[in-house]
Order: structure tokens, then sequence, then C-alpha cells
């Protein structure tokens, strides 16, 4: 039988979308459960929970990780962001979200952070990705709805319209 | 009082003026042509912005405070019986708060739910359920369809394995067979497949007293409502179910499945609010699927390609529950003159089937569309000019010359022809479905205190768009921006709608709430008419002002809603039945162009013409992608997604997404969607659904493409790389 045998939560500090955050956590949490469970960010999507959809993604400075492969302990020291702080603290959305929006990159919107997020690491690393660059840059990420087409184009008219803001 | 008024009903060229019987208080229907302002626009998804910034809550999402985890502990066995189980140590564990040995005690596939733990934390009930100690009585079991139709297999119903659940005869079969040009058999077979929504199925259940609120991962809240109420044996009202946003359905989410009144009773036993997450191998296991099938298909025709009789026969399993219809679409496509079907459903030691996006109609269009192109084949006919002979819609046929004049289908060579190591080739088929609408929905609208405008009905919104497509209707009656609107649905709390599925949404809470939108604007209208100075129908609505035609004068809305009680103005309506349409439900029609590599037995699917109708679009932004959604799951059932059985152990291999493969962003081909006008009738929107229409045709015109490559049927779905490569070599060999 599983029997949880310790050793007992351990106290972390977590650079999480540009604030010094305190957990204390068993350390063989992932930086999903503590995400969503711990901190209530629940922008990051649990929904397979064993890297196979990318519904998780979050950057860990500045890249796409898999918020469900990482434990936390391993995220200390790192600057991590995750879709609620993507976008600028005033409200508004950052020009990947707004496109999204604009373009329909989405439909039931589950894996959506996942997508945006894997997006933006796309366009940091390539600010001007050819369509392929964009769909091998997204192809970590399932979107079961189909809504790719409108994703790829969403991608596409952000990396057109020029540099990315944003907190990072 | 009922009365009559004329609409235009039809399509370009092919319009024509049909009276109808209206109900009382039902608007005139927006014509096809009329100027609307804000229906038929390119408008985002209204809860877009909450989406991408991860501010939607989700049933995944939701904590109370003093909730406690659930966790179920499952049979993993086919088919047992439990000889003795024994909870107490469970029970006497520091962090579990309720136990629950459920009453079942025969279980019929790996999966069935056996008890359930709430703990103090999730890891808690996980650690829970090794405590609980049960004493299995392992029985035969049977998952392969084809053993399980055979006498002597174990009996997974008391009453059979096998129910015939359609028949039809018509004509003289042995006559039509005997005298036609061609008659071709098919035997095609599809796979269970899985809905796989992201977000899997869940519940969150909080007892106040005798009052019950869950919250629950659904495409049907009043369905849920009823369901637990009669499965917790409380009174319907005192039961109220909650959905904001729902992370897919597909399908799987129209019922209530065991874990929502477990979780009930957990919070129950435990006086606190309890949440029970399906984890992926859970959700895969026990929350439905698309049934498979075996399809024997025989069809004539004469030389000229007339159609003159068909033989469907079929069964297929879901597991323990599910009906497939496959010969769904058959009878509403095509004329067969002479028509013979035999469908019947198998039960099986696996996990329960459900209705999945066009339940039927996928899987049985693959065999209808395949037996078609084989029977031109024989012929040495176009299978274009083949389908355009024998389609009984006129919208079809025009959607048929449309889509291929567009895809180039003049590009397609006799079969096998390509030397290959690539091969290309092209394949189309149709889709039929019937999303016109059911009467019943009711929706209520509500304007002020202050700029409030609502709009609120008990639908769902999966993915769909239903908020964006309700606020457009309401802005529309109010002369408002979208944005103005505010839409409040998935609550059984809310005025009644039918469940989100068959289609059926669109056309079932668009016209409810556009009645409602009409009656408040006329109590508005009535309210400001003495003020004014005028007469009601002097009167018109400009943004937030009420003013009277071809003078100056206007009225705020908040000056005329201060007479009004509490500042505020609401009227209800439900959606009556259908009137008159002009074709039933929606057809289309899609194309598809593939390479096949001859080498690793890799399908790449390279274009795709979709051609569909819908009745109105209300918003093509959000049309296309359900077009889009539609074709992307159609090509990933063609050639990727299956339900692994091990029928030796009788347990699914396919438990996460790496063994499940659903289509991914490298394999999504370009898609090219041609919207065609068809002034549908039936309500007073004129809009009919497209969800399961645009799914229906693609894995038929993959198939059919991928055959026209290759020169031989790959009947056995999904078309993996395997079943190719397998397939040439024999070939080969045989040719040798």
């Amino acid at each position: 039988m599983t029997r949880i045998l310790g050793p007992g939560k351990i106290p972390l500090q977590l650079d999480l979308n540009g604030h010094k955050t305190e957990v204390c956590i068993e350390p063989r949490a992932t930086l999903l459960q503590v995400l969503r469970e711990e901190l209530d960010l629940t922008g990051t999507k649990n929904a397979c929970e064993l890297g196979e959809c990318g519904s998780c993604t979050v950057h860990l400075d500045g890249r796409a990780h898999y918020a469900c492969l990482t434990l936390a302990v391993e995220a200390v020291g790192r600057r991590i962001t995750t879709i609620e702080g993507l976008a600028p603290s005033d409200g508004s959305l950052h020009p990947l979200q707004a496109a999204f929006v604009e373009h329909d990159g989405l439909q039931c919107g589950f894996c959506t952070p996942g997508q945006v997020m894997a997006a933006a690491a796309l366009l940091r690393q390539n600010p001007h990705p050819t369509p392929e660059e964009i769909r091998a840059g997204l192809a970590g990420n399932t979107c079961r709805c189909g809504a790719y087409p409108k994703i790829f184009e969403a991608v596409a008219r952000a990396a057109q319209a020029g540099e990315p803001r944003g907190e990072e | 009082m009922r009365r009559k008024t004329k609409v235009v009903l039809g399509f370009p060229g092919h319009f024509k003026e049909v009276a109808v019987l209206l109900d009382a208080g039902e608007p005139i229907p927006w014509a096809h042509d009329a100027e609307l302002k804000v229906v038929g626009k390119r408008v985002p998804r209204v809860e877009g912005p909450e989406k991408v910034s991860g501010r939607a809550r989700y049933t995944f999402d939701l904590k109370l405070p003093g909730m406690l985890h659930a966790a179920v502990l499952r049979c993993p066995h086919p088919h047992a019986r439990i000889k003795a189980i024994d909870v107490s140590k469970a029970r006497s564990h520091p962090e579990v708060r309720a136990v629950l040995a459920l009453e079942e005690m025969e279980h019929k596939f790996a999966g069935a739910e056996v008890a359930a733990v709430a703990a103090t934390s999730l890891e808690a009930a996980r650690e829970a359920l090794d405590l609980i100690e049960v004493q299995y009585e392992v029985l035969p079991f049977v998952t392969d369809p084809a053993q399980a139709r055979l006498p002597g297999a174990p009996l997974v119903r008391a009453e059979g394995n096998v129910d015939i659940s359609v028949t039809k005869k018509r004509g003289n079969l042995k006559e039509a067979f005997r005298s036609s040009g061609a008659v071709v058999e098919v035997v095609v077979r599809t796979p269970v497949a899985l809905h796989a929504c992201l977000e899997g199925h869940g519940s969150l259940a909080q007892w106040d007293g005798d009052r019950l609120i869950a919250w629950d991962s659904t495409q049907a809240v009043f369905d849920v409502r009823n369901s637990l109420a009669s499965a917790l044996k409380v009174p319907e009202e005192k039961v109220r179910i909650i959905k904001d946003h729902a992370g897919g359905g597909f399908g799987s989410k129209l019922q209530m499945w065991p874990h929502t009144p477990i979780v009930a009773r957990l919070a129950k036993l435990a006086g606190a609010p309890v949440r029970l997450l399906l984890s992926r191998r859970e959700d895969f296991l026990c929350t439905g699927n698309r049934q498979s099938s075996v399809q024997t298909v025989k069809l004539a025709a004469k030389k000229d390609g007339t159609f003159t009789a068909l033989s469907w026969e079929t069964y297929g399993t879901g597991g323990v529950e599910g009906v497939a219809q496959t010969s769904g679409p058959i009878d509403d496509m095509y004329r067969f003159p002479s028509l013979e079907v035999h469908e019947e459903d198998v039960f099986t030691n696996a996990g329960p089937g459900c209705p999945m996006r066009a339940p039927g109609h996928v899987q049985g269009m693959v065999a209808l569309e395949a037996a078609i192109d084989a029977v031109s084949e024989t012929l040495g006919l176009d299978p274009l000019e083949v389908r355009l002979k024998n389609d009984k819609s006129a919208i079809r046929r025009e959607e048929l010359k449309l889509g291929a004049a567009r895809f180039g289908w003049h590009r397609r060579r006799p079969s096998g022809c390509d030397p290959g190591p690539l091969k290309r080739g092209l394949g189309v088929a149709g889709t039929t479905w019937d999303g016109s609408g059911l009467p019943g929905t009711e929706a209520e609208v509500t304007i002020g205190p202050g700029d409030r405008v609502e709009v609120s009905c008990g639908t769902q919104d999966i993915g769909t768009g239903t908020r964006t497509i309700l606020a457009q209707v309401v802005a529309e009656e109010l002369s408002l921006p979208v944005q103005e609107v505010t839409v409040r649905l998935g609550d059984s709390y809310f005025p009644y709608s039918v469940l989100s599925g068959g289609s059926l949404t669109a056309a079932c809470v668009t016209p409810a709430a556009r009645t409602a939108a009409g009656r408040v604007r006329e109590l508005l209208l009535r309210l400001a008419a003495p003020k004014l100075g005028a007469g009601p129908e002097e009167l018109e609505l400009s943004e937030r002002e009420i003013v009277v035609r071809g003078t100056g004068k206007r009225l705020s809305w908040s000056s005329a809603l201060q007479s009004a009680p509490e500042g505020s103005l609401s009227a209800q309506a439900e959606r009556p039945a259908n009137y008159a349409g002009f074709e039933a439900g929606a057809a289309g029609c899609q194309f598809a162009e593939v390479e096949v590599d001859t080498e690793t037995g890799q399908v790449r699917v390279v274009r795709v013409v979709a051609v569909h109708d819908s009745g109105r679009i209300l918003n093509p932004l959000l049309w296309e992608s359900q077009v889009n959604g539609g074709i992307i799951q159609g090509i990933s059932f063609a050639l990727l997604e299956q339900r692994v059985m091990d029928h030796r152990f009788g347990k699914v291999l396919t438990t996460n997404l790496e063994t499940y493969k659903v289509l991914g962003a490298l394999e999504v081909p370009e898609i090219e969607i041609i919207p065609f006008l068809v002034a549908a009738g039936f309500n007073n929107t004129q809009v009919v659904g497209i969800g399961e229409p645009a799914i229906i045709p693609t894995a038929a015109s993959v198939a059919n493409a991928v055959a026209n490559a290759l020169g031989f049927r790959i009947d056995d779905l999904p078309i993996t790389p395997d079943k190719i490569v397998m397939a040439l070599e024999s070939r080969a060999q045989e040719q040798a």
C-alpha cells in the first residue's frame, strides 16, 4: 500500500510572477500542485498530470515548462511566470492574449492558458516565427476542441504586431 | 392567438415564400437578408478575456472553505462480485472524514465504483483507499464484441449480450442485388473512441441543511439535477447544479455519472463540502466512449450509377451500456429504393458508451461513403457524379459542386495510379444532421436597475460560443453593443434549457432569448410612451435611448426605468415548436487531400475544403471554429484514435493521452471553410446547429482519399501506418 512517510512540509521561497512568495509544502509536490492548490493560481490547468498535454505550461526563466513535471523545489531560484503573471498588472491583456481573443484562438478555453504561455515562450526566443515554427512551438500543447488554425493565426498576428510586452 | 406570416426559405436561386403559423408573442423571423447590426458579425467570444488570462474558473478550479477531497476505489476486475468489504481501517485513518461502501455488489467492468473516501487531503484519501479490504469473486467476462455475440459467451446482461436496436426493410433487395449493374460489399470497422475533454469529469458538492448545491462539469445542468435528485431520493427543487465554464464535453457530459452522487453522499456524511476530480485514467475508463462498429454494407447501383439497394448490417459495442445507431444518416442523404437495416448493440465488460459528437453518424458515414466510392470504382464512374445523381438534398448537391470547384476535384486521378512513394489521393463525403432545435427552452431578459442588461438561461457553454450568441441576439433586439449584455448560464436555478448536445443549443436558446428581449423592449417602449407623448408604435431604441421616430424627441432608458418597479423590467419567453423549414437540419460536404507515404505507412492530410450550411450563421468567427474543430477531431478519429483493450485480461491499455493519441498542432492540415447560405426556417433566429454536421464527413472523406491514393481500401479505422505497410506488403507478395 501507499503510505506517506515524510519528510513532511518544508518552507520554500518562490519567485512567482515578480513577487517573492513563501509556501510550506511537501518536497514531492509538483509546481502544478503548489500553484493550484496552495496558491489558488488556477489559470495553470491540470488535464493529464503526466506531461502529455501542455495545459499546465508555465515559464521558468522565460522558457516553457510543464508545471506537472516540475517539482516546486526545482523552481526555487528561478523566475516563475504563470498565465496570471503574463499580462501587466493593470488588468489589460498581453498582446498574445488579445490576439487569441480577437482571432478566436480558443473554444472551451481549458488549454488556452497553456497555449498562450507556450506561444509567449516561442516569441521570446523567436520573435518572427514561420508558420512551421509556430506549429513546432505549440506541438507540446493539445487542444481537444481543435482550435489550432485560429491559434496559429493569433500567434502569427501577435508576432507581426511586434515586440510582446509583459512582466518578464 | 396564432397568426399567419410568410417567410422566405431556401438558398440562392431557390428561394420561395412559405406560409408559417406563429404562436402568440412570437416575433417575425429575421429574414435571411435582414440587415442586422450584431447578429451575423464576427464578434469575439465574450468570455475570451477571462479564459485567456486564466481568470475563468472551471469546475476543476473550484474550492470551498473546509472542503474535503474524495477518491474512489474501483473494481480491478472486468467482472466480479464482492464477497466481503471492510472499510473500518479506512474509517479510522486520522484524516478521513467519510467512507462510503457502495451498495452495488456486482461490477461489470474494470473501473466500476466500489467505495469512496473523503479526507482532508487528496493524498490521505488515496492512502485510505488502500485500507479498504475487498474480497472479490472473479467472474467470467467478455470484452471483445465478436466473442460476446457467440452462444455461450459470459453474460454481461441477464437478458443477453445483444440488443437489436434498428431494423428497417423496404423494397426488394434480392431482386435489386441480382439485376443491378454493380454490387459491392465493404466491411468497415471503427474503434471505440474516447471524448478526452481536457477538463475531465468532476464535481464539488455542498449541503445546506436539506439543500444541495453541486458544481458539476456538465453539458446538462437540468438533466444532472433530475438524475441526482432521483439518485439521492430528494425533491428536485432541493438540488441546484452549477456549471460556469466547462473544458469540453463532446457528449461525455450529457448525463450524470456515478461520481456525482458519490460526492453528494460523502458531503452529507462528512458534513463538509467534498470535491472529486477524476484522473485522466478514471475519465478514460468510466465516463463514456464512442461505440465501436463492424459494418457490413452492400450497395447495388445501375450502370449509370443510380443506387438501387442498400443492405446495412452492423454491430458494435460501447461496453456495459450504449447504443451506436450507425444507420442514423443513411436514409437522410441518398435515395435507396430498396433498403434493409439490421443493427445490433453488443454489451461487453467495458466502461459504458454514451453519445459522442454526432453519435453513430461519424461511424456510419465512413461505411456509407466507402460503399459509394467502391461502387463508383466498380462502374468506372466519378464518385462525385455518383453522389450528385443520388443525393436527395438540393442544398448538398449545390455544396458538392461548389466544394469540388474550390478543391480542384478535377485533379483526382484513377485510384492507385500515383507512382509514389508519396502517393496523393482525393476523397469526398457528405453530412446530414438535424440540429434545428426543440421547444421548451426558456430565457429571461432583464434591464435595470442602472445599466444592467442581462439574459439568463440554464443552458451551458461548453466552448461552442453559447454565451456570445445569446449576448448578440439580445444586443440586436435592444440596439446595444454586445459588450453591454451580461449572459448568465450554467445554473439549474435559471430558466429551463435543454442540454447542450445534438447541435440543438443555438436553435433552442437564441429564439427564446430573442423573444424575451423583444418583450422587454415592448415593456420599455410602453413605459416611455406617455413620457414622450407618443404611442409605443412610434418609438424605437437607439443606444440606450428611446426615440420618437422622425422627430428629435428622445428619452434615456434610465429616465424611463425610473417609473418601473425597482427600476427594472424583465420578461421571460419559451421557445415554441419548430415551424416550417426548407430542408431538415443541415447538409454539407467535405473534400480531403491526403499524402500516403508508402515506405512508412504514414498518412498526412494535406488539405480539407469544407462546405457547410446551418441556417443563419449567427457569428462566422465562432462558426468557423466549430467547423475547424469538427474536421480536426474527424481526422484524429480517422488516423489516430483508438481505445485499446486487452481482451485476455479485460483491461484498457490506453488510459492516458500518451497512448490514446489525438491530433496535434503538427498534423493539422490547411482547412478552407465555405459557408453556404440557407434560409432555413424552423425558428425566429433561423439558426441550425453546426457542431455535429462538421465532424460527420471528415473521417469518411479521409478514408476515401487514402483509398484513392493507394488503389485499395483500408476500411479498418484508425488508418495507422502498420495497417498500410502490412497491406502493401501482402499485396506485393500476392503479385510475386
